[in-house]
């Protein structure tokens, strides 16, 4: 199964209020390629980005957030599964690409080409829907599936290493990606987010 | 810690217009976050570990909450990542730390004075030093207007003598 083809899959169903928070290196570049939009937060570092997206469920209630996690990524940071199962969420959908690789650092394996099985410590944490797929009807059963009910859904989905070739450039920084995503956030939900106070400059 | 005192840093979070906490207890604001987690108008967060919790303040932030982290002196270091990813994107943070390593610490834990300031000054983290009670809300306030409008952590480390 490729990793772009599950986007494909994917962006066809969002819709535009979707809030998607994406990991840094390939995960970012493809799924800017399918659904360029400003309700992405893409290239959130290592370890990171499970944590940035229950952030923004928990203050979002009403938004639904889609969680576009690496099996490297989600490794870092474990705990977070077990903070975001305690919150009792009802608005989130998190992927994980497991290309049981550290693709962007060279190609060494991580530890789901071993032993490790995400969506049996997904469930561990409290993480009761919380399932594997390894093949493209599956993925698409199960991101519909969960695209259409409240709760917290946790998906990993096993995907080929590599990329899609000829991908556009990334030329968003984290920086203007921030400024971006938060001037989305204050325009949607009515909010002033970035320098909320009064100065005189 | 006087429970007097820790309502006064509480105090300080809500007057500053802090409405949402992330953190990993220290013994040293035990108080303090038993208060918190009794006021909903300051949603607390509990992280497993400190970096994920600046993260977590992070996405809070990008919901439209003023978010602090409230960690111990050796979390800070924990966290020190995630602070410096934040630190690129500009993103503001308020980090409350209960100070180890200066006077009042029931404990000598000079090591920590030893590397955590020069941490904060390389990485370009503005920091104060409380170590009055009656210091505490102003400096509290004060760094949260810098936070938001300089677009960066900035740490308020309260000593021992500030809070025993």
């Amino acid at each position: 199964m490729k990793r772009f083809d599950c986007f494909k899959s994917l962006a066809a169903m969002l819709g535009p209020d979707d809030i998607v928070v994406a990991n840094v290196g390939p995960i970012s570049r493809e799924w800017n390629a399918l659904r360029p939009s400003e309700a992405n937060l893409l290239q959130v570092n290592l370890g990171l980005c499970a944590a940035v997206g229950l952030g923004i469920a928990i203050t979002l209630p009403h938004r639904r957030v889609v969680i576009l996690d690496g099996d490297g990524n989600l490794l870092l940071n474990l705990a977070s599964l077990a903070d975001m199962a305690n919150q009792g969420l009802k608005n989130v959908l998190h992927i994980v690409l497991d290309n049981e690789t550290y693709e962007g650092g060279g190609g060494l394996p991580s530890a789901t080409a071993g032993k490790a099985d995400l969506a049996l410590i997904a469930k561990g944490a409290g993480i009761e829907n919380a399932r594997v797929v390894t093949v493209l009807d599956d993925f698409a059963q199960a991101a519909g599936d969960a695209l259409r009910s409240s709760g917290h859904r946790f998906i990993v989905a096993k995907v080929d290493k590599g990329t899609v070739e000829k991908l556009p450039t990334l030329t968003l920084d984290g920086k203007e990606g921030k400024y971006r995503f938060a001037r989305y956030i204050e325009r949607t939900e009515g909010k002033q987010i970035l320098r909320p106070r009064y100065t005189h400059i | 810690m006087e429970i007097e005192k820790a309502r006064i840093v509480v105090d300080g979070l809500k007057e500053a217009g802090i409405n949402f906490t992330v953190g990993l207890p220290d013994s040293q604001f035990h108080e303090v976050y038993e208060q918190i987690l009794q006021d909903p108008s300051l949603k607390y967060v509990g992280a497993g570990n400190e970096a994920e919790g600046a993260s977590i303040a992070m996405g809070a932030w990008f919901g439209g909450k003023k978010p602090a982290l409230i960690i111990a002196t050796s979390g800070l270091l924990v966290a020190t990542f995630s602070l410096a990813r934040l630190h690129l994107k500009e993103v503001p943070l308020l980090v409350l730390i209960p100070y180890r390593g200066d006077l009042g610490d029931p404990r000598w834990m000079g090591i920590y004075k030893q590397f955590v300031e020069p941490m904060l000054n390389s990485m370009d983290i503005p920091y104060k030093i409380v170590s009055r009670k009656d210091e505490i809300k102003q400096t509290i306030a004060d760094c949260q207007i810098c936070a938001e409008a300089w677009l960066k952590p900035v740490a308020v480390l309260v000593t021992g003598e500030a809070l025993w």
